[in-house]
């Protein structure tokens, strides 16, 4: 009864536009975007300039200038935090990160970030997109608790759909597993 | 993502990401017009016609985490079926349309769960392994394929024999996912990885007979058969 069947094969090249795109794509020019685990960058020369300190170049109430986030050296221009498998957690490491992101959207209140959750490429794409969401509401609810507006963050997962690197490993699986924090106008 | 095609083959629901932002489209595929069907805050996903094609099940997380809905085609009435913290989704139609199999983290890692539609308990079906998802029903409705994780982390497809509980691997990747049972009930389509792409692999439901299709490049994913086309 083979005339009967319409085998349709649904080969989904990406209805967007999405590919293993590199992040550095995303870097303005004041503010370069850092691919490392969370883990490396919380503890170098930054450290001590902590909370509400990168005020240099900040400028009141403005749009968002790339100055304004500050240099590479900043907190702010850490904009990946990272996630264990099947696991929604922010790291303890990350609270710093945040703490300066929720500074800035607090002291600009017309700024906008979206969260975008991510997940590896293990199992259910829609059980990922799940996923995805549980990180993303996870960052968003810690930067409500450090007293964001929740107006100023909206969220969006795309569960395993974006890679930020090929592979078939934990090495790649560990950095796909992450919530990015894009600011509007970025 | 997540293409799913209408009983009578005319149309095709899938979700897209195009507006950065996850839309359910139904498109028709002779005209190629298309409706947004779906587009609440948050996810909007999974969709998956009824039988009867008159309803859409979809997964949507405005009401705060990833809970699935019934929508009515025709009224566009929202009817909630799963209340619970964990993620719910991936809602799959049994044949007679009155009842649904989803995927729910509610008892700590993916799960299949089934639903009778009108009631509020849903019913736990995998019990090997931690992770258990992507549920498709054969015709007859005794059965599923799934994917399950084993012992070793490989994610396979599976049938789960319905009525008696049973679990059969059928496929030996490392990445197996979107089974999909084609409509006479006797093959599984489903994605795999082959040196280093995307990939589609058939088995038979038995486990006996498996194949690799063949295709020239690029990556292929979420295979989806079309139902019969009727006499």
């Amino acid at each position: 009864m083979k005339s009967f069947w319409k085998l349709a094969l649904l080969a989904l090249f990406s209805l967007s536009l999405f590919g293993c795109g590199s992040l550095g794509t995303r870097s303005d020019e004041g503010a370069a975007s850092v691919e490392e685990p969370s883990a490396a960058q919380g503890t170098g020369g930054e450290a001590e300039s902590g909370y509400g300190a990168e005020t240099q170049g900040l400028s009141q109430g403005e749009g968002l200038a790339g100055s304004a986030l500050g240099g590479p050296e900043s907190p702010l221009s850490q904009r990946i935090l990272y996630f264990d498998f099947d696991s929604a957690s922010v790291r303890e490491a990350d609270r710093e990160v945040l703490a300066a992101h929720a500074d800035y959207l607090i002291k600009h209140p017309m700024s906008r970030v979206t969260l975008e959750g991510h997940a590896d490429e293990r199992g259910s794409r829609e059980y990922n997109i799940g996923l995805g969401d549980r990180r993303a509401q996870a960052v968003k609810r810690m930067l409500e608790f450090m007293g964001v507006n929740p107006a100023q963050i909206s969220t969006v997962s795309y569960g395993e759909e974006k890679p930020a690197v090929a592979g078939h490993d934990e090495s790649a699986w560990s950095l796909n597993r992450r919530v990015e924090i894009v600011y509007a106008g970025q | 993502m997540s293409p799913a095609w209408s009983p009578d083959g005319q149309q095709l629901a899938y979700v897209s990401f195009e507006k950065k932002r996850a839309t359910v489209y139904i498109q028709n595929l002779a005209s190629g017009r298309r409706d947004a069907v779906s587009a609440y805050p948050g996810i909007n996903g999974a969709p998956a016609f009824s039988p009867d094609g008159r309803r859409l099940a979809l997964t949507l997380s405005n009401d705060g985490n990833p809970e699935i809905y019934i929508l009515d085609l025709a009224t566009r009435q929202l009817q909630r079926i799963t209340r619970n913290p964990a993620i719910d989704t991936e809602a799959a139609w049994s044949p007679d349309g009155r009842t649904l199999v989803f995927t729910s983290g509610r008892g700590g890692s993916p799960q299949l769960y089934r639903i009778r539609l009108g009631e509020s308990r849903a019913e736990r079906l995998t019990f090997e392994g931690g992770y258990n998802a992507s549920a498709d029903f054969t015709p007859d409705g005794n059965s599923l394929s799934l994917i399950h994780r084993d012992q070793q982390d490989n994610y396979r497809v599976a049938m789960l024999d319905l009525k008696r509980g049973l679990l059969r691997v059928l496929s030996d990747g490392r990445l197996d996912e979107s089974p999909s049972v084609a409509p006479n009930g006797s093959m599984v389509l489903y994605a795999t990885e082959a040196d280093g792409r995307g990939v589609l692999a058939a088995s038979s439901v038995d486990g006996r007979v498996s194949q690799r299709l063949r295709l020239q490049s690029g990556e292929v994913r979420e295979p989806a058969w079309s139902p019969f086309a009727s006499e």
